[in-house]
């Protein structure tokens, strides 16, 4: 295990470059390149922002709503990318398995990184979109780099346990929309959790603990003025982050060797 | 990974005097596949497709079944069999790209693996592919810089090697395949049919760079349809047949063997394997003729004329037998077509970009309008008391329209939730309101929502006020204030804002308002909003109070204009933004 993680560390720069070239190469496939990494999530936001805007009424309905669901769905769009293409990760790589010898545990961490890179256009936007939007812009705003890089160790281990997970069966990948999506409605992107269940504290204390609800939260609370978010998110998000890590890292460890097998 | 590094002491029986490089030990190797046939790709080497009796069960095919044999340091052992052997996955598992299901294979370092097959990633340039891949094999970043251009040189890509790699020709992606492999040296080598790809010139120049790693290599391994080549290049020769390993010995042996198993291929149908279905013979027929055309090209290749020559010359007398009699009208209609499906992918195009442009410029707008319009009611929050966001209250309109009949345009505390010392204490909340055609208003202070004439905490107050001070009995987890107008005629209105105490923690607080205060919002934060005890909206009485205020902000245009009667049956609470500009935020009721 840890010569494993040794020879990995290593390599890393193997990774880094795959995520990156991968970005360029995917990106540049359309015609509008770089554009669609910050046009999806807009679209979306626009997409949801009207849909939901008509729809919601009443305390489901958070005060502030377009900085709300802007800062929700960019957020929440690192862990879906994340996610469903890290359970891809060793599948859709096959030929690069089979051909050549190193540690696949890089094979998840390069995704991650490539969504992580994603990730830095989108979030400039999100800025810009909530200095127009009118929100104070504040110090606290640096804080969303160490919560996103927080958010991406969680992701790294999500990512690692569907990625042997549908190397056992790919039907997962199948399965992967609907968690999304039952995720997405959980974390409260779209509507106001404390709001939505505030007549039912348990309810709310288990939403509270959703750990994508659990980033975005933090996201809003650092760059929102008018959604601080409570001291059990603080804790629990890094304690979910160490936790799907660690079982992620053991769990892609321990079926090494199969993963040349899946075709 | 079922290859284990044995410094020296070998752990098996092998050969006294050299040390054993590669010992495998009764190794098999079993695919399961769905019968959808997802996995039927000629590549993976897969026996007995043909049992398959197309279920969707998921079928275990054995491609390895149980190999043994020892390679020793210094040896070059040539792998013949026919396609679909299990050559090619009994150098995987050597190299430790799959795992054995059974047995074990040993080998004193990690074998690489040189393949035709081996891809790296289409979407990428060949030069990308050239780092990742000498990342991949533990390159650091500067050397393998250093190594792209030498490895790129060898390829001959030229210009090609920034294109995806998508785009190259069989015969490129093998060649840069090759390269990479070979950049580095390594002491056991396994090479999967690695010279039968690439044109003559490249094919001589892999032989020579497998002539200089094979030296410093300690183990070299190659599969090989051509006989020829591996007769000449191998000392000892394996001969895997349907997984098993048929035959062990000197290369002009063993070649021989299989030379005369394939002229004849039902002599020596190998027990275990041979399959139960019928098309036994057509198919070793086939297997025949295509090896012998294989030979037959090896031969040519080592004769004066190469087989890709004769190949084109072939073609070119094909050529002029085709295209000389079809001068004619075929030709032209063929250009015509031609013509005409490039006059409609030009079209095509220039129509996708229209759409395209269309719609980025279309989602830009929106964004901007989305923007501009809670931008709007964003900046007139400014100013607007923090209250006015409490959810609590009851929104009706009156229901008569008589001329006298009073309208609260603004009725807002400067605080949703009010904080404590102790349950014992009092605070202060300060509210401020804006009456229209009012003879009286008065304020009430109560639990849940009343005329506030009939206890009121102040009558006879002002139709306008900021900051009229009542105070909030700190045992209550919320409190309600009512203020009512009094019209010239009697009629009354009530509009109500509730507050509650902000908790300590972000904990559930028990909703205390009944059918008026429908939802407390527990976790709505002790605001100090920006515009603590300023003026409320100035939003204009309207002088018909039946119509609905005229400027309704964007989010919820249909609250304020449902009809009176159904609104009092179902309280609708009212939201920032429908407050900030116009809308009354808290409710009225008229009391006719």
């Amino acid at each position: 295990m840890r010569a494993y993680l040794t020879e990995a560390w290593e390599r890393r720069t193997f990774a880094f470059t795959f995520a990156s070239y991968r970005l360029i190469g995917g990106l540049l496939r359309n015609r509008l390149g770089v554009l669609w990494i910050v046009l999806k999530p807009l679209l979306m936001a626009i997409l949801y922002g009207t849909i939901f805007g008509l729809v919601l009424s009443g305390a489901a309905r958070p005060t502030d709503f377009v900085p709300f669901l802007l800062v929700g769905i960019f957020v929440y769009e690192f862990f879906t990318g994340s996610f469903g293409n890290g359970a891809k990760a060793v599948t859709g790589n096959t030929k690069l398995v089979q051909s050549l010898g190193f540690p696949r545990i890089l094979l998840p961490v390069s995704v991650v990184a490539e969504q992580a890179m994603r990730m830095v256009p989108v979030i400039v936007l999100l800025g810009v979109l909530l200095a127009i939007l009118g929100e104070p812009i504040t110090w606290s705003w640096l804080l969303i780099i160490p919560i996103l890089g927080v958010m991406a160790v969680f992701n790294l281990g999500v990512a690692l346990i569907f990625a042997r997970l549908s190397v056992h069966a790919r039907d997962v990948q199948q399965f992967i929309p609907v968690i999304t999506r039952v995720l997405f409605y959980a974390s409260g992107i779209i509507f106001s959790v404390d709001g939505a269940l505030a007549n039912y504290p348990t309810l709310l204390t288990i939403a509270h603990l959703v750990p994508t609800y659990e980033f975005i939260a933090l996201a809003r609370a650092v760059l929102l003025d008018s959604h601080p978010a409570p001291l059990l998110v603080w804790v629990a998000a890094p304690i979910w982050a160490v936790v799907a890590f660690v079982i992620g890292v053991i769990y892609f460890w321990q079926a090494e060797s199969r993963y040349g097998l899946s075709d | 990974m079922t290859e284990l590094l044995l410094p020296s002491a070998p752990s098996t029986p092998g050969p006294p005097g050299p040390r054993p490089m590669i010992v495998a030990d009764n190794a098999r190797v079993d695919y399961r596949v769905y019968a959808s046939g997802k996995r039927f790709s000629p590549r993976d080497n897969l026996l007995g497709l043909k049992t398959f009796r197309g279920g969707r069960e998921l079928q275990t095919i054995p491609a390895l079944r149980g190999v043994s044999f020892t390679a020793s340091e210094g040896e070059t052992i040539g792998v013949i069999g026919h396609n679909g052997s299990g050559k090619s996955t009994l150098f995987r598992a050597m190299s430790g790209l799959i795992p054995t299901s059974e047995g074990t294979i040993w080998a004193a370092d990690r074998p690489v693996l040189l393949g035709v097959n081996a891809a790296l990633v289409p979407e990428l340039s060949g030069e990308n592919n050239i780092k990742l891949g000498l990342l991949a094999m533990g390159f650091t970043p500067e050397e393998a810089a250093a190594h792209v251009d030498g490895i790129a040189d060898f390829a001959e890509l030229n210009e090609y090697i920034h294109h995806p790699m998508r785009t190259y020709s069989s015969g490129m992606g093998a060649r840069l395949r090759f390269a990479i492999a070979s950049a580095k040296a390594h002491s056991i080598l396994l090479i999967d049919e690695a010279l039968s790809v690439g044109d003559r010139r490249f094919k001589l120049k892999s032989e020579q760079r497998i002539r200089e790693l094979r030296d410093s290599a300690g183990l070299v391994m190659i599969v090989s349809h051509s006989a020829g080549s591996l007769r000449d290049t191998c000392e000892r020769v394996l001969w895997i047949h349907k997984g098993e390993l048929r035959d062990d010995g000197p290369a002009r042996s063993v070649i021989d063997e299989y030379i005369k198993w394939t002229k004849n291929p039902g002599s020596g149908a190998v027990g275990a394997a041979a399959p139960k279905q019928q098309p036994v013979t057509a198919r070793a027929e086939e297997r025949n003729a295509e090896v012998e055309s294989e030979s037959a090209s090896a031969q040519a290749v080592e004769g004066p004329l190469s087989a890709f020559e004769q190949l084109l010359a072939d073609a070119a007398v094909e050529a002029k037998e085709i295209v000389v009699p079809s001068e004619g009208v075929r030709t032209i209609a063929r250009r015509e077509r031609y013509r005409r499906s490039v006059r409609e992918r030009n079209r095509r195009r220039a129509i996708a970009i229209a759409v395209t442009g269309a719609a980025v410029l279309l989602a830009v707008g929106a964004g901007a309008a989305i923007a501009l319009v809670s931008g709007l009611p964003k900046a007139a929050g400014v100013s607007t008391p923090a209250g006015a966001v409490v959810p609590g209250a009851v929104s009706t309109l009156p229901v008569e329209t008589g001329a006298a009949v009073p309208v609260v345009a603004g009725f807002a505390a400067d605080t949703a939730s009010v904080v404590c010392e102790s349950t014992g204490g009092e605070a202060s909340v300060r509210l401020s309101w804006h009456v229209g055609n009012a003879a009286d208003v008065a304020v009430a202070s109560a639990a849940n929502a009343v005329d506030a004439f009939d206890a009121p905490l102040g009558s006879g107050l002002p139709v306008s006020a900021q900051d009229y001070q009542v105070p909030f009995p700190c045992e209550q987890s919320s409190w309600s204030y009512t203020l009512t107008a009094k019209g010239s005629d009697g009629s009354r209105v009530s509009s109500v804002v509730t507050v509650t105490r902000a908790p300590l923690e972000q904990a559930n607080v028990e909703s205390g308002g009944g059918e008026t205060d429908p939802d407390g919002q527990p976790t709505q934060p002790p605001s100090d909003g920006p515009g603590e005890g300023t003026v409320p909206v100035p939003a204009p009485s309207p002088s018909d109070p039946g119509a609905p205020p005229s400027e309704e902000p964007e989010p919820t245009p249909t609250e304020s204009e449902t009809p009176a009667p159904e609104q009092s049956e179902t309280p609708m609470p009212v939201e920032t933004p429908s407050t900030e500009s116009g809308t009354p935020p808290g409710g009225e009721v008229a009391t006719p």
